[in-house]
């Protein structure tokens, strides 16, 4: 046996792993080569801490840690908790349709805000727009083809002062 | 008590009963948690997991194996678990720095009278190269070997914990053990 199979074979040696045969040819090796022995007893000393390896002691407060985790899992599992748990699942869509609506209500609210125009605001020209329209058909006339040019009030005024 | 009916109580919620098996596998479960994780604070955490996971579950329990077998392979998996999601996390490696100190602390070898205080000092050097090994093999062999040689099971029993074939129990330990020589060889030759 040579040096690379001895050290090769350190590990199968020591846990007494190794056929007889073997185990005899790497004694009879370490005996003559100091390189291998020397490696050997290093190796050895290594290994040994696996065979002391030290077990830890658990908390002295394992136990409690353990108990307040299972009154937790066991509370989370109670029927009252069960409800809450139910209405959390209904939440969440009846919190988007609010929002939603709430949106569409404020879309329509802004779309019919009052604008000022020419210092009125939309609602009095509204108002006004729509006499001269009830006049123009109640007149037959046709406010685009029928008046000449000129602002609307100013065509009013003249066809009632014509009457 | 046999197990049998332990595992009975613990599913009709009899509180004492659990105490009792917690009071019996706390240190075997805390102990494997410890031997793949590496951190003790961890390693109870997940080992408290362990016993939450046995009162959920506990009718899951298949009689044929012994409750220590079953407590093996929750704990087995529950710290793989553990391991890889903290691998995920990228953040969380700098804990590795925390790793290695509660590991020299663990490892310490108490002084004796006898010992001299370089002594002392290599053969706490030496727990800590040997772990180091231990902790860069590859996952599989790593559990079938910490199963082996820390915790004594025979071969048989890891097969039921790890779910594998005696062979595969046998060629994992093997392999184990060549790099681990490998990497001890290494650092013997460098020193």
């Amino acid at each position: 046996m040579n040096c690379k199979n001895v050290k090769n074979n350190f590990i199968f040696f020591l846990e007494n792993e190794l056929t007889e045969e073997k185990r005899v040819e790497m004694e009879g090796h370490l005996k003559v080569c100091s390189d291998c022995s020397h490696l050997r007893e290093e190796f050895s000393k290594l290994w040994e801490t696996i065979e002391h390896h030290e077990k830890i002691q658990p908390s002295p407060y394992f136990w409690t840690r353990l108990k307040q985790r299972i009154t937790e899992y066991e509370e989370g599992r109670k029927p009252v908790l069960g409800w809450l748990k139910g209405l959390i699942g209904w939440a969440r869509p009846a919190v988007g349709v609010a929002v939603l609506l709430i949106c569409v209500f404020l879309g329509y609210s802004l779309g019919n805000f009052p604008q000022a125009v020419n210092g009125q605001t939309t609602s009095q020209v509204d108002e006004r727009t729509l006499a001269l329209q009830q006049f123009f058909d109640s007149h037959y006339l046709n406010p685009l083809n029928d008046l000449p040019t000129g602002s609307i009030e100013a065509t009013y005024l003249d066809v009632i002062s014509e009457e | 008590m046999n197990d049998e009916e332990l595992i009975q109580k613990i599913i009709d919620r009899d509180d004492l009963s659990f105490k009792s098996l917690v009071d019996q596998y706390q240190h075997l479960v805390v102990n494997v948690c410890y031997n793949l994780i590496g951190n003790r604070q961890d390693a109870e955490d997940v080992a408290q997991e362990v016993f939450l996971q046995v009162y959920k579950s506990a009718q899951t329990f298949r009689h044929e194996a012994k409750i220590s077998t079953w407590l093996y392979r929750i704990a087995v998996n529950r710290s793989l678990n553990f391991i890889r999601d903290k691998k995920r996390f990228g953040w969380l490696r700098s804990l590795s720095s925390l790793l290695e100190e509660d590991r020299k602390r663990a490892t310490e070898v108490p002084a004796s009278d006898s010992d001299r205080p370089d002594v002392a000092l290599e053969k706490k050097e030496r727990n800590v190269i040997v772990q180091k090994a231990i902790d860069s093999l590859p996952e599989k062999q790593r559990t079938a070997f910490v199963l082996h040689t820390y915790e004594g099971l025979p071969y048989r029993e890891i097969t039921e914990v790890l779910g594998l074939s005696l062979s595969s129990v046998e060629s994992l330990i093997h392999r184990a053990k060549l790099n681990l020589q490998k990497k001890l060889l290494r650092y013997l030759k460098q020193k």
